[in-house]
């Protein structure tokens, strides 16, 4: 990067910042802000999901699963035992990462498109539990009621998350907390494992790299940050049911991870917005909204599989000079 | 309780050998384009509303019914392959599960708004026949899916053994290139396949459809179970794949019987889940 | 010119694997192609049998130009390949490989014919015929990849390192039928690592480096040459 690009991007970053606190004034409707918040919790669940797909290349579909698990550990645990949002935020996060780390220690010895089915088991199976283990999450009719985050003091000043608004901005936090997060991981020497894992995991363990401690870190990471947004999505909805939590969830996700752009950081974020505000679009079609989702990913991976931000990149990045087959 | 248990032995086979005739045809398409298909439960449900809708307003028989379920599925799996999934053989396999899944979707949600989500059953007229032996209790209806699921079965295996179109899909399966410069054309050989998934499928679901109940979203569920048997049975192995779908069968009809029924779709998942855990490095030597 | 190859460049994704080939073979005769591991010498073989489609360029095979057709429609225009690594079909039989070499025949009459001539050329052959495929040895499974690249009836045959892995006297009986096939009116292609075999059984040779021709003449020339020998021969 020349010395003269500097300031170019630094003006872009304020710009963009701007934009983003200002989105709340711009369009204050309450339809527009649930979009975007929605799309704050879309793209945590996309960029955790990026970490163990993108970046450590294991396909997973059942990340919906500890995007549910969550939801229903903090909602419960808030009404059964009456513990604020701020602290059963965490303890789901605990709770389902846990569970990630143990189911990660079982599956991730599977590769490829066993892994990919396995997952994909495991997300149904919780389904079917949420469906059935009444006693405990009330099966298809749900829990309901599950509270706003408590009022608190910060700096002297009364804090409430209850308009839209605040929930955007408690959101755009949340999110740029896991963008900084997953930017130190990536960065670091366990990011250059998981790298070398999905690049060419026999050659990986050739050189010493312990790849299973690499791919249960970013499935349990990725799981319990999965678990983080469901906590959050409980407390903003404040009504969760097993019908949000299927397969179809988690093929959501992963499709935004691929339309954004498996392994950057920014593409994630670009597909959750993408292909959360693009839906609100096709309401209008009615019931065939669904039909036409299906052809448009259909036509998407014929022409574009390698994710909206994985082409931009390309168009970007200068191509290096044509090779000849050595 | 023995005669619960073989009944629900037997209820079990019947559902296993559907399965295997759903789950073959999957692994056919697995094995020699290389191919998840998510929407094959898809090619399941359309196949038994053309049955239904055959038996409704043509007023066939059952099983003229689902002799024309198989051919028009055929015809629509061949359409649909060429469409949609030819440009994409040869890409890694998150592409056709990830296309697949949107198919699927497309396909799934099509029908839910054209058909509506009220279950329908296909009449067969054989319902009405009971038999008994040793105090089992069977209907002429399940005899009849029993015999033609087995008679589906064993056509498939030496149509794959003997005919020449069966070798050479063999052939394109061990190894595609060998099969082109051997002068097999194998877009005609994927065309094949895709028609025979699709033809069994429909088989399948006209069968279901007679036994139960057809409605659009009935591929969901089954296209899953189909992945779990084809996981187990070894991706591309006919006998496997049989077994595979016949333990599943019994698995969920014991399971559902016995434990409980409410959670009857989880059990076979269970089963993979735990088999994992006991033979961690894989089952049934993979592909 | 049976065979013409006219400035062929072949790409795999953004790879050149070919730039601008160009080479011929008269009837009846035996070419040979020679050159390192990745010169691009199967490459090309793949782009003759319509498996890699090249970027551009032009193929004539026997007055036709075959550069965008179909592998099958090239196999029955009379140009078979016996590819590298054998690549026989491991869970079939020997017989069952030999009868999906003729998948272009349509006449059961024929096939039974080439069948018995492949039968002759290679006895070990009918000795194993109910064998699978994957239970021979390399140089078993070599002769049935020969004998079945020859059940389409080829006009021209090309041969991608029949060599390769082979103890010596197997190679120099694959050497043997090479000429045999030649003697009854076919013409070869032969790719070969083993510069020498290659050489010595041609009549001419191309040599291919880094996909492009940077030598060619009379077989027996290049055996002379001074590069080649330094380079491939190892003298």
């Amino acid at each position: 990067m020349t010395v003269k690009r500097k300031p170019y991007i630094l003006l872009c970053i304020i710009a963009v910042l701007a934009a983003l606190l200002g989105i709340p004034r711009l369009f204050s409707m309450d339809y527009y802000l649930h979009i975007f918040v929605m799309s704050e919790i879309y793209a945590v669940l996309a960029l955790s999901l990026s970490l163990l797909v993108g970046f450590t290349g294991q396909v997973s579909m059942g990340h919906a699963a500890f995007y549910g698990m969550g939801a229903y550990a903090s909602a419960i645990l808030s009404l059964r035992l009456g513990l604020s949002f701020w602290v059963t935020f965490w303890m789901a996060g605990l709770l389902v990462g846990t569970v990630a780390y143990l189911i990660g220690r079982l599956v991730l010895r599977l590769r490829g498109h066993v892994l990919a089915i396995t997952t994909a088991f495991f997300c149904v199976l919780v389904t079917v539990v949420m469906n059935n283990w009444i006693p405990v999450t009330n099966g298809p009719m749900g829990i309901t009621g599950v509270p706003s985050p408590s009022p608190f003091s910060l700096f002297g000043v009364h804090a409430v998350i209850e308009t839209r608004a605040q929930y955007y901005y408690l959101g755009l936090l949340f999110v740029a907390c896991v963008v900084y997060f997953l930017w130190r991981i990536e960065s670091s020497r366990i990011g250059d494992a998981m790298i070398a894992v999905r690049e060419n995991e026999e050659l990986a363990k050739s050189i010493g790299i312990d790849t299973m401690k690499s791919k249960v870190l970013a499935f349990t990471i990725s799981g319990a940050l999965a678990g983080l947004a469901g906590a959050f999505y409980a407390h903003y909805i404040h009504f969760i049911s097993p019908v949000t939590f299927t397969i179809n969830e988690s093929i959501n996700i992963l499709v935004m991870v691929i339309f954004g752009g498996m392994s950057t950081l920014f593409g994630p974020i670009l597909g959750a917005v993408c292909l959360t505000i693009l839906p609100e679009f096709l309401r209008m079609a009615g019931e065939l909204r669904l039909v036409i989702y299906g052809i448009a990913l259909i036509v998407f991976i014929i022409w574009m599989p390698m994710g909206i931000w994985g082409t931009i990149q390309r168009i970007l990045l200068p191509k290096g000079p044509e090779k000849t087959q050595g | 309780m023995t005669t619960i248990f073989f009944q629900q032995i037997l209820n079990g086979v019947i559902q296993g050998c559907i399965y295997a005739l759903i789950a073959l045809g999957l692994s056919l398409v697995f094995g020699i384009l290389e191919i998840a298909n998510f929407a094959h439960g898809e090619f399941y449900m359309i196949g038994a509303f053309m049955a239904l809708f055959s038996i409704t307003f043509l007023g066939v028989p059952f099983f003229i019914a689902m002799i024309i379920a198989m051919i028009g599925m055929a015809f629509v799996a061949t359409v649909i392959e060429r469409v949609v999934f030819r440009p994409i053989v040869g890409k890694p396999l998150i592409n056709s599960m990830l296309l697949s899944f949107g198919l699927s979707t497309a396909l799934a949600n099509l029908a839910l708004y054209f058909f509506k989500a009220d279950p329908r059953k296909i009449t067969s007229g054989l319902a009405s026949y009971r038999f008994s032996f040793l105090g089992l209790y069977i209907t002429g209806e399940r005899i009849a899916i029993l015999v033609l699921s087995v008679f589906l079965v064993l056509l498939l295996a030496w149509f794959i053994q003997y005919t020449r179109t069966g070798k050479a899909m063999r052939a394109v399966a061990q190894d595609r290139t060998a099969a082109q410069l051997a002068g097999i054309n194998i877009r005609r050989i994927y065309s094949v396949t895709f028609a025979i998934s699709g033809a069994l499928a429909a088989a399948a679901g006209t069968m279901v459809g007679a036994m139960f109940f057809v409605n659009p979203e009935m591929g969901f569920t089954v296209v899953l179970k189909s992945f779990v048997i084809v996981t187990l049975g070894g991706f591309g192995k006919i006998k496997g794949v049989i077994f595979a779908a016949i333990l599943i069968g019994l698995v969920e009809s014991l399971g559902g019987g016995f434990i409980s029924y409410a959670y009857k779709d989880a059990y076979p998942f269970l089963l993979l889940i735990l088999l994992f855990i006991l033979k961690p490095e894989g089952l049934a030597g993979g592909k | 010119m049976f065979l013409k190859v006219d400035n062929l460049t072949a790409h795999y994704g953004r790879v050149k694997a070919l730039d601008n080939v160009s080479m011929e073979a008269p009837k009846g005769s035996i070419v040979s192609l020679i050159g390192a591991n990745g010169a691009g010498k199967s490459s090309f073989m793949m782009c003759l049998s319509g498996v890699l489609r090249p970027t551009s360029g032009t193929i004539e095979f026997d007055g036709q130009r075959i550069e965008s057709a179909w592998p099958e429609q090239i196999v029955s225009l009379g140009l078979s390949q016996c590819p590298e690594g054998r690549r026989v079909w491991p869970k079939m039989t020997v017989l069952e490989n030999l009868e999906m070499g003729a998948f272009s025949v349509r006449e059961p009459r024929v096939v039974g014919e080439r069948l018995e001539r492949a039968f002759s050329l290679f006895p070990i052959l009918k000795e194993r015929q109910w064998q699978l495929a994957g239970s021979l040895s390399g140089g078993e499974q070599q002769m049935l990849a020969i004998a079945r690249a020859l059940m389409a009836g080829p006009k021209l045959l090309m041969l991608d390192e029949p060599s390769l892995g082979l103890a010596p006297i197997i190679v120099e009986k694959v050497m043997e039928v090479i000429k045999d096939i030649r003697a009854a009116g076919t013409t070869v292609i032969l790719v070969e690592q083993n510069a020498f075999m290659a050489l010595s059984i041609a009549d001419h040779a191309y040599v291919l480096e880094t996909g492009k021709v940077v030598l060619s003449g009379k077989a027996s020339e290049l055996l002379q040459n001074d590069d080649v020998r330094k380079s491939y021969l190892g003298i």
